[in-house]
């Protein structure tokens, strides 16, 4: 810095010269918004009982574990249109949207707990036919999910 | 005593809260931003709205495949990154064509290069083998039962289908 005696107009030094440092983090920043993926909407149905009723015999009951108690829920769908279906359980579950849906299970599960059944004893089957739509699926999925149940997984058409 | 600032101060722009802000950005899509991870995910596919569902925290030992439904022959269209290294390939889901069975593909990787349970080294079991099924929207439960039948006959254990948290319009 160099200062004259008597010079009106003082001529201060501010540091580094920061246009390189913006320049190459602007180029940084522009890269990784471009280039970077973000799964922030992206989630998941977690089943750890995929399916049951294949064609073979299905394994025998593991004597170490106790009971279980499954609900076959059958799902139907006059259209293949989303939100068109209907499932269904025997008597004490019918309905046609996923809130009715979701709070019919929550009273049949809170029934069976009632009983003294415990949640890891309760398995919810999905039992679509063919025709119905993945959409409607996941709706089922989501209220049985929403009802509270841990255990959901699908039974095929075929049986 | 009145104060003030120096001339060189008034007259250039102060960019330090620019440069501030900027690194913040920098370090948040450094950490955030998933960069050169290929989970062979198509893009093409609309997967389906759910009002509930979880995250998943680790992706280790896991299979995303790509289900769609074709509209003409009413026939599955599997495809699958297997390899980290290849391209996404197609997977035969029911009947003929080329390329590899998706339920040959799973028992592959669940128990090794002998297809058999138990081993080691190259025909080690992946108990922890998990699926994502990535589906189209609109496919029927007629492809998807296929999937879920392949993935019975690999013993699969645990199978998570992809969501969306963001609404569908209309």
């Amino acid at each position: 810095m160099h200062v004259e005696k008597g010079s009106k107009k003082v001529h201060y030094e501010s540091g580094p010269d920061m246009t390189p440092l913006v320049d190459v983090v602007m180029v940084l920043l522009i890269f990784l918004m471009m280039a970077g993926k973000f799964g922030g909407a992206t989630k998941y149905l977690v089943s750890d009982m995929p399916i049951t009723g294949m064609a073979s015999t299905p394994a025998p009951p593991d004597p170490t574990k106790p009971p279980t108690q499954d609900i076959i829920l059958n799902v139907t769908s006059p259209t293949a249109r989303a939100g068109t279906f209907r499932a269904f359980y025997g008597s004490r579950v019918n309905a046609e949207s996923e809130e009715a849906l979701s709070s019919q299970l929550k009273a049949l599960l809170k029934e069976k707990l009632d009983a003294g059944t415990k949640l890891d004893e309760i398995q919810l089957y999905i039992k679509p036919t063919r025709n119905v739509i993945y959409t409607n699926i996941v709706q089922v999925y989501s209220a049985a999910g929403k009802a509270g149940f841990s255990k959901i997984g699908f039974q095929t058409a075929d049986g | 005593m009145k104060l003030k600032a120096p001339e060189s101060h008034a007259n250039h722009v102060n960019v330090v809260p620019m440069v501030d802000v900027i690194m913040c950005l920098i370090i948040f899509y450094m950490l955030a931003a998933k960069i050169g991870v290929d989970t062979g995910e198509d893009e093409k596919i609309v997967i389906p709205f759910a009002s509930w569902s979880k995250e998943i925290k680790s992706m280790d030992n896991t299979l995303l495949i790509n289900v769609s439904e074709d509209k003409n022959t009413k026939m599955g269209v599997v495809t699958a990154k297997v390899d980290l290294q290849s391209p996404r390939e197609p997977l035969i889901l029911e009947g003929g064509g080329s390329g590899r069975r998706l339920a040959d593909v799973l028992r592959r990787l669940r128990y090794g290069k002998d297809l058999k349970p138990g081993g080691s080294g190259a025909n080690a079991d992946i108990n922890e083998l998990k699926l994502v099924i990535r589906g189209d929207q609109d496919m029927s439960f007629n492809v998807l039962q296929k999937v879920l039948l392949a993935a019975a006959e690999a013993r699969v254990q645990t199978l998570n289908f992809q969501t969306t948290t963001v609404q569908p319009q209309g």
